[in-house]
């Protein structure tokens, strides 16, 4: 809050309020949408992690995810063993195949494009393997038993409930993940973070142990992506293969951060709300273009909607590559100027 | 399962890598001059399966002799590529590389999704359902076809490099980029018809890879990760291993089909990837470049 | 109230949140067992199961067999790894010993439908020496299937196929001659009942250059079914629509089978498959015998020996 100027707080204040307060003035289609948003906000800073931090470029992403969710899942289905349980098996598989894929990028020193690359083919042999696993239903999908009370009440142990409960449950993973990371950067870890991101040889020479950090970014990003896997499962309650662990999904995943700004606290928070107001507003447009006539009435929206967001990415890249948020925080005045922080 | 099918197997695999392999030297040739990764890979080559299939729509054309074509068209769009947007991006770090080819390959995808609908369209060819016998062996003849045209582009594009002036210069930057600059050489000249002839490349593997494949817009992405990891397995950079790396997946799918089940094929190809990043990640015959 | 949706997984999580919403789904295509398992009070398939398709499709090869005189003696199955076909395939190699089968399965070959290619795949099933193929195919797949036996030389002594593609009208046109002799066992409507004329008749006339296929009858089936449940709840209440959708009695429809009914878990298990052959372009019920309208042609004809 410190580095905040009146106005930053101002507005701060207003976005809390405004999320509090959603469910209530919202309407259902508005809500759902505000939980993908949500959701990708959280799993942008998932993500922002081992990138902004760690400085490792992660397309697979999906896949933490996709571990996550079927853990839970799974031991919900079969042996009923509800989620606020089920969410630590989520989040050790999930870290466990982190650790796998963080060791040995570091023990086999590949870094940028090849790592990436390593994160894609870990992402896709996995989702290969859980087409043909049958326990896990396969291609068939994996359901979660649903019934008529499945969507009333309020069951936090189970995650079962009105759409309003998984609202706000995404919406405090989210704020929490703020507030960890935020924490964490502004900590000695923070530091470490930012020095071997920015320089590793010289960090190394100062005597910080590169690996441990880096593999602590690491997992905590798989961890959280775990994490998100468990409610995507619980509020979805049906898991193919190619849904959750699918390269759009990974793509998807990168894109709020990085739109956002990728190594800053609140960029992927920003692009996430960004992007996906974007998206429905697109695909309204799109509707009403082909109402006036101005784009034929078979043309498919999806095919035009791809094309606006690929242009806006690619526009985005070309002309503010460090991200929206920190442009937009100096032209709001956010944020104090590095000079006047501190108080 | 007897020999007769092993055998079979590993000529259609023999056959097809040599496509593969065709279609990664347009990245290798792009990676190992430019450094960068060029991630709408999979796109262009479906931008040039879709301008084969309309040449043949509109004129007839055998995809083969649409080959030229093609290259030509895909060079022009290469080289405007890389010298009015890739080029500016070169000092950004890897992952906004990444996002903005990421980007311009989602505009592709959706340009063709527009233009050409999502459903799977390929060219009727005469000779499409003849094979050659030789006793047990039974070939394609598309398959024949298609690897013979890729080894021709193939040896067209390493004499190229071998023997042309321009050729010399452009891996003249690949090895040296102060020094290619010291001595004068036009870098952004030479990268922008590098690019050119990566797509150009990419062009030509798409129309041959046409005769034996439909073509629809989501194609694009398995063909990226196909051209990555032949590019990863036989080296980056490297022509040859290009080619080579391209033999070994379409053998090593074909073998997998066999031996295990055919749906594992392409997980097979991606542990193949780990197994090769992990331990030799210059891949089989390319130089150790950090 | 809905009516859906072809697709076994799309299905499933439809008939999900149908579940949480309590609102009826009738379900006119989709194969996936546990659909009707019981776990859902609000959902009704008047479409056979996995396991009802590959019993039937055993019942029908034999009438076949029994007709042309000439039975397989091994078998490959050939199938799509996505949630249609592994379900199929499931239920065939798990009911294949309660038949006597003259044949037993030498291989059971699973690709990706999302293959660009089925090479290896034919290979391998061609490589395993059987006299009949069974395959669970979409429609691209099922294309591809047949020009690479064409070009691998392969002639089974028949193929049989017991999900969609082979019927569909882009792969008789695509395939031509090509496309002849292949036996569907699917469900089907039974042309020789009096309303299935009317609805032939009425199709002919809309859509005439469209085959009139399993989706078309079983749509048809589950609008009236859909209607009939409206009428006699009086409203479009979902609760009373639950209740008169339980109590289904429709004797007049276009199905193999008898009179339409849902048992307890919503499921109708009285519906039964056609065998139908591609001939020239057409579609041709030739079993069951109450159904049938022509002769089946088992072995099928060499790839080259077509007129």
């Amino acid at each position: 809050m410190s580095d905040l100027t009146i106005a930053g707080r101002a507005a701060l204040i207003a976005l809390v309020v405004a999320l509090l307060a959603l469910p209530w003035i919202a309407s259902g289609y508005i809500l759902s949408v505000s939980i993908i948003c949500l959701y990708l906000a959280y799993m942008g800073q998932a993500w922002n992690l081992m990138l902004g931090f760690a400085g490792l470029l992660s397309i697979g992403h999906a896949l933490f995810v996709g571990l996550g969710a079927y853990a839970s899942g799974f031991l919900f289905t079969k042996w009923g063993v509800p989620p606020v349980i089920g969410v630590a098996a989520a989040v050790a598989i999930a870290m466990l195949m982190g650790a796998i894929i963080g060791y040995l990028g570091f023990r086999f020193a590949i870094s940028g494009v090849y790592f990436a690359l390593l994160t894609i083919a870990f992402s896709e042999f996995v989702r290969i393997l859980l087409d043909h696993a049958k326990f896990l239903g396969g291609t068939e999908g994996l359901f979660l038993p649903v019934t008529q009370a499945s969507r009333r009440g309020v069951d936090l142990l189970n995650l079962r409930g009105w759409t309003e409960m998984y609202y706000y449950v995404i919406l405090v993973l989210a704020a929490g993940a703020f507030l960890l990371c935020r924490a964490l950067l502004h900590g000695r870890i923070g530091y470490y973070w930012r020095a071997i991101r920015d320089n590793p040889e010289a960090a190394a020479a100062v005597g910080v142990d590169i690996f441990r950090f880096r593999m602590f970014a690491v997992l905590l990003s798989s961890g959280m992506a775990g994490v998100a896997g468990v409610f995507y499962a619980f509020y979805y309650n049906n898991l193919f293969p190619e849904q959750v662990l699918g390269i759009e999904r990974s793509i998807e995943i990168t894109l709020a951060p990085i739109v956002g700004g990728v190594g800053t606290l609140f960029g992927p928070i920003f692009g996430a709300f960004v992007l996906t107001p974007l998206g429905e507003l697109l695909t309204d447009f799109i509707s009403h273009l082909k109402g006036w006539g101005i784009i034929g009435k078979d043309v498919k929206v999806d095919g035009v909607k791809l094309m606006f967001w690929g242009f806006t990415v690619a526009l985005i890249v070309l002309l503010k590559p460090t991200g929206l948020w920190p442009w937009v925080c100096q032209r709001l005045h956010l944020v104090k100027p590095p000079g006047q922080r501190g108080s | 399962m007897d020999t007769v099918t092993v055998i079979n197997a590993l000529v259609s695999g023999l056959l097809t890598g040599l496509v593969y392999g065709l279609s990664a030297l347009g990245l290798s040739v792009i990676f190992g001059v430019i450094r960068i990764v060029n991630f709408a890979h999979g796109e262009l080559m479906v931008v040039g399966m879709f301008l084969a299939l309309m040449l043949f729509r509109w004129f007839g054309l055998d995809p083969l002799w649409s080959v030229p074509i093609c290259a030509a068209l895909l060079f022009c769009v290469g080289y405007a590529l890389q010298h009015f947007v890739v080029r500016r991006v070169s000092y950004l770090p890897d992952h906004m590389q990444f996002l903005l080819l990421a980007g311009i390959a989602i505009m592709i995808v959706s340009g063709c999704l527009v233009i050409f609908g999502p459903d799977a369209q390929g060219v009727q060819l005469d000779y499409a359902l003849d094979s050659f016998a030789i006793g047990n062996l039974i070939v394609d003849k598309v398959r024949v076809y298609a690897a013979i045209a890729a080894i021709v582009v193939a040896s067209l594009l390493l004499l190229f490099f071998k023997y042309s002036a321009t050729g010399r210069a452009i891996r003249a930057c690949a090895d040296n980029y102060l020094g290619a600059r010291v001595v004068g050489l036009n870098v952004d000249r030479l990268y922008a018809l590098t690019f050119g002839i990566g797509a150009a490349c990419i062009g030509a593997a798409g129309c041959i890879i046409l005769l034996l494949v439909q073509v629809h817009p989501y194609l694009a992405p398995a063909y990226t990760l196909l051209a990555f990891v032949v590019v990863i397995v036989g080296g980056m950079g490297s022509l040859f291993g290009a080619l080579l790396g391209g033999i070994m997946i379409g053998v090593s799918e074909e073998l997998a089909s066999v031996v295990l089940q055919p749906s594992l094929k392409t997980a097979f190809s991606f542990g193949l990837l780990i197994v090769v990043l992990l331990l030799r990640p210059q891949g089989l015959l390319g130089r150790v470049v950090r | 109230m809905i009516i859906g949706c072809y697709d076994s997984g799309i299905t499933s999580a439809v008939a999900q949140v149908c579940e949480a919403k309590s609102i009826p789904l009738v379900v006119n295509v989709a194969a996936a067992p546990q659909i009707t398992d019981g776990r859902f009070k609000t959902v009704f398939r008047n479409f056979p199961t996995g396991p009802m398709i590959a019993s039937d499709a055993f019942l029908l090869q034999k009438e076949v067999y029994a007709i042309a005189g000439k039975a397989p003696k091994s078998a490959v199955l050939l199938h799509a790894n996505d949630t249609f076909g592994t379900t199929q395939k499931d239920a065939s190699v798990n009911l294949i010993g309660k038949f006597d089968m003259p044949y037993k399965f030498a291989d059971v070959i699973s690709y990706d439908p999302a293959a660009r290619d089925l090479s290896a795949e034919v290979r391998k099933a061609k490589g395993s020496n059987a006299e009949l193929l069974w395959i669970i195919t979409r429609l691209n797949d099922a294309i591809m299937i047949v020009q690479e036996m064409v070009k691998q030389r392969w002639v089974p002594m028949g193929i049989v196929s017991t999900g969609p593609g082979p019927y569909d009208d882009p792969f008789l046109k695509q395939l031509g001659k090509l496309s002849d002799d292949i036996i569907n066992m699917v469900p089907w409507f039974d042309p020789n009942k009096p309303m299935s004329k009317a609805m032939i008749a009425a199709w002919a006339k809309k859509f005439p250059d469209r085959t009139l296929n399993t989706s078309v009858s079983h749509s048809f089936e589950a609008t009236l079914i859909a209607l009939d449940a409206y009428k006699r709840a009086g409203s479009a209440e979902p609760a009373k629509l639950i209740e008169a959708l339980q109590k289904t009695n429709i004797a007049e429809n276009v199905t193999v089978g008898p009179a339409i009914t849902f048992n307890e878990k919503g499921q109708n298990v009285k519906t039964r498959n056609s065998a139908i052959q591609n001939r020239g372009g057409k579609l041709v019920s030739v079993a069951p015998k109450e159904a049938a309208v022509g002769k089946p042609i088992w072995p099928m004809r060499p790839w080259n020996a077509r007129g």
